[in-house]
């Protein structure tokens, strides 16, 4: 199909994660057409065993090299092993993709320790960029995951991360009672 | 609102225990507010219906014990609702309960994120083997895109052109030389004329030099043979003139002409 290889064409030459609605505006095309072409194109591609792969990053595609042959990639550059991120690092990433946007005073107050290094190490590293000012006192700034995120945990979605609890289902359930207590009061 | 009580079934009490709840909204009010009872456990969809029952079993709405029912119900809900959303507003009364409430709903979340963080630890090495790229610049200039390998072509032509053009130019292009008036030549040349003439004028002297360097030669030999002594200059009403000796001409004196000594 020919928007298969336009969508390969523009993946290539953008490098970064490509957003989704752009390539339905461009193309004229669904969101499942556009995530049709994209899945058989990554068929394809691990397929017939190619170096690259499609990675589809919540809202936007993006081309990466295939992880199998990562040792050889690493060889010809010359590049080592990515240093893995601390304990640390890993609570304020979970609070954040859990709860995004979310502040650093937000982050601290669960963490109950002043987290303001470990936030600004993840954006530097392109796990959390700004989205954003709070509309309060001060304006904090608001902070979201980003699709690098989602691409080193091998998530297409944030979707995809577990649940813990079910305090939200909860309170929605006794909302929806009580609105309709209240229309039966009404009545 | 003696007569409106609230069965509220498998009540969680704070030692671990399991009861039921019967009695009026206040005293659940009081029980939160010394935690004896978990504002999770407590449903506000049950009190609700329990008491629109009510209220249809009265057939009729009494508006005492109505808002009575309302004060407390919103409280609950409020409560409730800050525990479930964490508010940022604060209620005097009520501020001990909420802050620990909060505090038990942040350790609760700090727990559920370490679960989450440690999930999130055992995945960090999924992705590390996807290289990825960054955009090529395209935003430059355009014209630098696009261009056919024949450009290069005429280019080469241009060049060739232009040596042909120079080719055909003559390889010399004649230079007048310059006529170099040796100061040597024109000062025996004037030494010999003043021998035979005895004075000239100076001029006169310029006045035959046929070229610009000729004259130049001439007027640095007079400067030159009158440093070395070799002649006099006169003062005279037709201007300077050049005299075959250095000694004071005494008719330059008589002719009330002064001699230039120095």
């Amino acid at each position: 199909m020919e928007a298969d290889g336009i969508i390969e064409s523009i993946l290539f030459a953008a490098g970064e994660p490509f957003p989704i609605p752009r390539l339905m505006a461009l193309l004229d095309l669904s969101r499942e057409e556009v995530l049709a072409a994209a899945r058989r194109l990554g068929d394809r591609y691990s397929y017939e065993h190619r170096g690259i792969r499609l990675l589809v990053l919540e809202d936007a595609l993006q081309l990466g090299s295939a992880p199998e042959y990562a040792d050889w990639v690493r060889r010809a550059l010359d590049t080592r092993k990515p240093a893995r991120l601390s304990p640390a690092a890993l609570e304020v990433l979970a609070i954040a993709a859990y709860f995004q946007p979310v502040t650093r005073t937000y982050i601290e107050q669960i963490r109950g320790v002043d987290s303001s290094y470990t936030v600004g190490l993840l954006v530097e590293k392109g796990f959390l960029e700004p989205c954003g000012r709070l509309d309060a006192p001060g304006r904090p700034m608001l902070f979201r995951t980003t699709a690098a995120f989602l691409r080193v945990f091998g998530l297409s979605s944030l979707e995809e991360l577990p649940s813990y609890g079910d305090a939200p289902e909860i309170a929605g359930e006794d909302l929806q009672a009580l609105a309709e207590g209240l229309a039966e009061v009404r009545d | 609102m003696d007569d409106l009580t609230f069965r509220l079934p498998g009540l969680k009490r704070t030692r671990g225990e399991t009861a039921d709840f019967e009695g009026p909204l206040s005293l659940i009010l009081q029980l939160l507010s010394r935690n004896r009872v978990e504002i999770q456990d407590i449903r506000i969809g049950d009190i609700l219906d329990q008491y629109m029952a009510w209220l249809a079993g009265m057939e009729r709405m009494d508006l005492e014990v109505t808002g009575e029912f309302i004060t407390m119900a919103s409280y609950l809900l409020y409560i409730k609702a800050r525990t479930l959303l964490e508010g940022t507003r604060e209620v005097e009364e009520l501020d001990e309960l909420i802050s620990s409430l909060e505090a038990q709903k942040r350790k609760e979340t700090l727990e559920r994120m370490k679960l989450a963080a440690e999930w999130l630890g055992g995945r960090s090495g999924l992705g590390e083997g996807i290289f990825i790229r960054a955009q090529e610049p395209i935003d430059g200039p355009p014209e630098y895109r696009a261009h056919s390998p024949a450009l290069l072509l005429r280019a080469l032509g241009e060049i060739t052109g232009r040596e042909r053009e120079a080719a055909a130019l003559p390889r010399t292009v004649p230079v007048p030389a310059p006529l170099a008036y040796s100061i040597r030549d024109k000062s025996d040349e004037i030494l010999l004329r003043l021998r035979d003439r005895g004075r000239v004028s100076l001029a006169e002297l310029f006045a035959e030099s046929r070229s610009r360097s000729e004259l130049t030669a001439a007027f640095l030999s007079v400067l030159e043979l009158y440093r070395a002594e070799q002649i006099g200059l006169l003062d005279t009403e037709n201007g300077l003139e050049v005299l075959a000796a250095p000694a004071a001409d005494p008719a330059g004196d008589r002719d009330g002409g002064n001699a230039h000594g120095s």
